[in-house]
Formats: structure tokens, C-alpha cells, sequence
């Protein structure tokens, strides 16, 4: 597993860490026919892909691949024709009577399983979803994790094969799941059952390995949509803490540069994570009436003070922190800041050399 | 604890581009600091805009959220790589200042020409 992938999944990791076992109760879904008969059809379709030489080229090659690589391939293996039968078996499914059916199959997802030790022992699955009825339309990349003590690693091992309730899009939270066995049991799959618990949606897995022993463990699992701060392992989850701040307004009296600055900023929670806004780009600011104020709505959970530095974002790449050499001209808000009034504001006024800069940023306690 | 606020985007406005032609857009929302909850949810998905028009999002958008929830509009340029996005406008929806059931337009402004309206309704 690529490090690059390590590092997107370490916030999901602690997440999910942090939140602790739920110790929901296993659900006793019952899956029909017709989902059976498609997942016994997807198990065949992956052991047939996984063992092929393509299937074990490509493979070897995700080991080594990033988010959006590993996105591209999964993406364009439900059309790959080792998976026509299922999904044949999948848009026909609509059509069958309701009594041979457990749940309308609303999303068809593919994904790639891995162990990893990323600060705790995790398995799970990175994987791509997509709606049946309207492929090419709404889609998602997902992430679905357990914890799992011992877990180290670090590799992709099998596919998985899911059909779910819930769409593409809305495929996000908490679920428990279930192992289901087929009689006769078919070797290298593991069948299993999730109940949604936030939304109480059904979904069902086939999960394949090239050998023998597919070694799923059912159990409590989150699924988080990757966006696009997950490509460029951009930190954008804060942990709530004992109070919440929001960034109101930046307001420029004096730009940096002759003409306009572009500015964006980094805020620091309590000395320690470091967060950046926008998480890319800029916003242009002046003094003129149309560019001096930047409503920023920037919310902030911390405990006890948030730093913010401002940076004039230069378009060739070189970023100038509005510091001047030895002097510290940051914004600090403390929480005793806030003491007599939930809304206040700080200046930064300096001259550097033949820079003028002066910027005032509003801030407001809401707990 | 209050119950979470609801809400569902209904609409985006484009009353003029970042860029000349059209922006690329998608929304990053990141509900009470948290995770972000992209539209469209497709990694790397956007949907074309043109100035002088309104559009109803098809694939309902509902957002959940104790506090606030920050909207960010982003023009994407180059798939799969966000730090060639422009950034458009952003506003930040306060649980306290939304009354159920009422519907809401907010018009912003980026200097850089972007200029949009999201259109909102508060479920819950």
C-alpha cells in the first residue's frame, strides 16, 4: 500500500478510533434469492478476474498506487465483461417479484481489501460505487473501516463485491455486519450482511481472494466518501473540543503588495494542527470597496487559542507569510479573548521594508 | 443536545463565471468542522455553469449539521488535482440563524468575477 494512501486514511483511523466500539447488535438479515444468486455470480466473476494474469498484474500494481489510480481502476472494473453476468443479475432484479427480493439494490459497489497498520490495526476496503440504473451518472469513491487488533500488513488483498440500499451518494456512516454462509460454501468467498444503523438501509458483500481463505471479520464498520482533500491529504476534520469559534471577516486597510494581495490563510488549534483556507487557492483582496472585505465563515473547535497566519499566495508558488523577519504578526484569539463580548476582532499593522500591511480579522465565540 | 438542523440545497445561481465560457463546478460542505460532503459525490465529478443561469440540483443535496455548516464552491480546471481548483465564494450557515421550514437565498462574491447564489430550504 502506497504511503501516500497510508497517510489519506489516518484521519478515517483515528476517527473511527476515537468514536470506540459502538457495541451494536449484529443484525439477522435474512438475504433472498435474488441477491444471493447475484453475489454467488460476483464471487465467481472476481476469483475468475483475481487469478487471471491481468487480474494478478494489476493486483501486484495497486500496491503501489495512489487514490486516484486505484479510483480509476475500480472504476472501470463493474464494465469489464468479467462482470456482465452480475450485473446483468443486477439490472434484472428490479423486475423480479418483491417475495424473491430482501432490498432494492440502489448502489453496485467494487472495491480493493486491505490490513494495514495506520497508527492502530485496520482492515477494510477503498472502494468504487455506482447507481445501476444510471451508470455514467451518480457515483462515489468510498472508504469502509474496521478496527482490527494485530492487523500490520499493509496490502491490498482481495476484491469486494457490494450491493446496497442506499445510493451512491449517501452511502456514508455506520453500519454492522453479518457473515452469511452458502450452501454448498464456495471457497475463497466470504458472504456477509450489513444493516445501516443511522438510516437502517440493508447492503450485502461477496469478498474474494485469489486463494483459498477470503478471512473477512463481520463486525462494526464506518464508510466515509473520499473527496478531493483525500487526493491532496489536505487536514480538514477537526476533533470537537471544548469550544467553537467562527473566522467572520478579514478585512484588508493596507495591502502587502501595490494593487491586490492573494490571500489565504493557516489556522492553528491550540499550538498544534495546523488547517489551511481555502484548502487551495486564494481569494483576492484590496482596498477598494468591492475587495476589502472577505466574508470567511471559517469554523474553528479548540480549547484554548487559535493562530491564524496570513499568506499572500504568489501565482508562480512561492507563498510570503505577512510576518516580518523576527516580529510575530499573527492573529491570536484566546479564549480569554472572548471574556466580555463574543465578537471581537485583531489588527495586524507593520511595516517591513516598503510593505504596508494592515488587515483586521473578526472572530465570534459560539460556545 | 438540540437536534440536528437540516437543510437541502435546491439551487445554485451563476450570475457570472470565475472564468470566461463556463465554471466547472463542485461543493465541498463541511458540516460543524467535519468531514467534507462533496457535490456531486463523484471524486473528480462536476457540473458545467454559465453566467446568467439557475440550476436546480437533480440529485437532492440534504446537509446535517449542529452548528453551522460552511459551503464552498470550487471551479475544478483538472480532474483528480484540487490544487489547480479556483476557488469561488463560500458561505457559512448558522444552525441559530435558520428557522425551519423557511427557504433561504444568499448571494456572494469573489473579486476574481465569481458571483453566485445558493438557494436553500431548512427541513429540520
Amino acid at each position: 500500500m502506497n504511503s501516500s494512501v497510508k497517510s489519506a486514511i489516518q484521519p478515517y483511523v483515528e476517527y473511527i478510533h476515537r468514536q470506540g466500539p459502538k457495541g451494536a447488535a449484529k443484525p439477522q438479515p435474512q438475504l433472498k434469492s435474488a441477491e444471493q444468486d447475484i453475489l454467488k455470480e460476483a464471487g465467481k466473476a472476481m476469483k475468475t478476474w483475481l487469478t487471471s494474469s491481468e487480474g494478478q498484474s494489476k493486483m501486484a500494481a495497486m500496491q503501489n498506487m495512489s487514490l486516484v489510480q486505484i479510483n480509476s481502476e475500480l472504476g472501470s472494473l463493474l464494465q469489464h465483461p468479467v462482470f456482465a453476468k452480475t450485473m446483468q443479475l443486477v439490472q434484472d432484479h428490479p423486475k423480479l417479484a418483491s417475495a424473491l427480493k430482501s432490498f432494492p439494490i440502489h448502489s453496485v459497489s467494487i472495491g480493493a481489501t486491505f490490513e494495514a497498520n495506520i497508527i492502530f490495526g485496520v482492515s477494510g476496503s477503498i472502494g468504487y460505487a455506482i447507481d445501476p440504473t444510471d451508470i455514467g451518472g451518480v457515483s462515489s469513491s468510498f472508504l469502509s473501516l474496521s478496527l482490527k487488533e494485530g492487523a500490520e500488513l499493509g496490502a491490498f488483498g482481495g476484491l469486494q463485491f457490494g450491493i446496497w440500499e442506499p445510493s451512491p451518494d449517501n452511502m456514508a456512516g455506520f453500519s454492522v455486519g453479518v457473515e452469511l454462509t452458502f450452501d454448498p460454501e464456495i471457497i475463497g468467498l466470504s458472504v456477509g450482511a450489513y444493516t445501516g444503523l443511522s438510516r437502517n438501509t440493508l447492503g450485502a458483500t461477496a469478498t474474494a481472494v485469489a486463494g483459498e481463505d477470503a478471512g473477512i471479520e463481520f463486525q462494526e464498520s464506518y464508510t466515509f466518501l473520499l473527496t478531493e482533500a483525500d487526493l491532496d491529504l489536505k487536514p480538514v476534520y477537526q476533533f470537537p473540543a471544548s469550544h467553537f469559534l467562527i473566522l467572520d471577516k478579514l478585512t484588508c486597510e493596507n495591502t502587502k503588495e501595490i494593487g491586490k494581495d492573494e490571500v489565504f490563510f493557516k489556522f492553528v488549534i491550540d499550538g498544534n494542527k495546523t488547517y489551511t483556507y481555502p484548502s487551495w487557492d486564494y481569494r483576492s483582496m484590496g482596498t477598494d470597496s468591492d475587495n476589502n472585505e472577505w466574508i470567511v465563515g471559517r469554523s474553528v473547535y479548540f480549547n484554548s487559542k487559535v493562530e491564524v497566519i496570513l499568506y499572500d499566495g504568489e501565482p508562480a508558488g512561492k507563498n510570503d507569510v505577512m510576518k516580518e523577519s523576527g516580529k510575530d504578526h499573527s492573529f491570536k484569539f484566546d479564549l480569554e479573548d472572548f471574556k466580555n463580548d463574543s465578537k471581537i476582532s485583531k489588527t495586524m499593522d507593520y511595516t517591513s521594508k516598503l510593505d504596508q500591511v494592515k488587515y483586521k480579522l473578526s472572530a465570534r465565540l459560539i460556545k | 443536545m438540540a437536534g440536528k438542523r437540516k437543510i437541502q440545497i435546491t439551487s445554485i445561481s451563476c450570475y457570472n463565471t470565475s472564468e470566461h465560457g463556463h465554471d466547472e463546478l463542485y461543493m465541498l460542505c463541511q458540516p460543524d468542522a467535519g468531514f467534507y460532503v462533496r457535490y456531486p459525490s463523484g471524486l473528480g465529478s462536476k457540473f458545467n455553469v454559465e453566467s446568467g443561469k439557475g440550476y436546480t440540483l437533480k440529485k437532492p443535496l440534504y446537509l446535517e449539521f449542529e452548528t453551522e455548516v460552511l459551503v464552498t464552491l470550487w471551479d475544478q480546471d483538472t480532474p483528480y488535482v484540487p490544487s489547480l481548483a479556483t476557488y469561488l465564494v463560500s458561505y457559512d450557515f448558522l444552525a441559530s440563524e435558520l428557522t425551519v421550514g423557511k427557504n433561504y437565498k444568499v448571494g456572494i462574491k469573489n473579486p476574481n468575477g465569481a458571483e453566485y447564489k445558493i438557494e436553500l430550504t431548512v427541513l429540520a
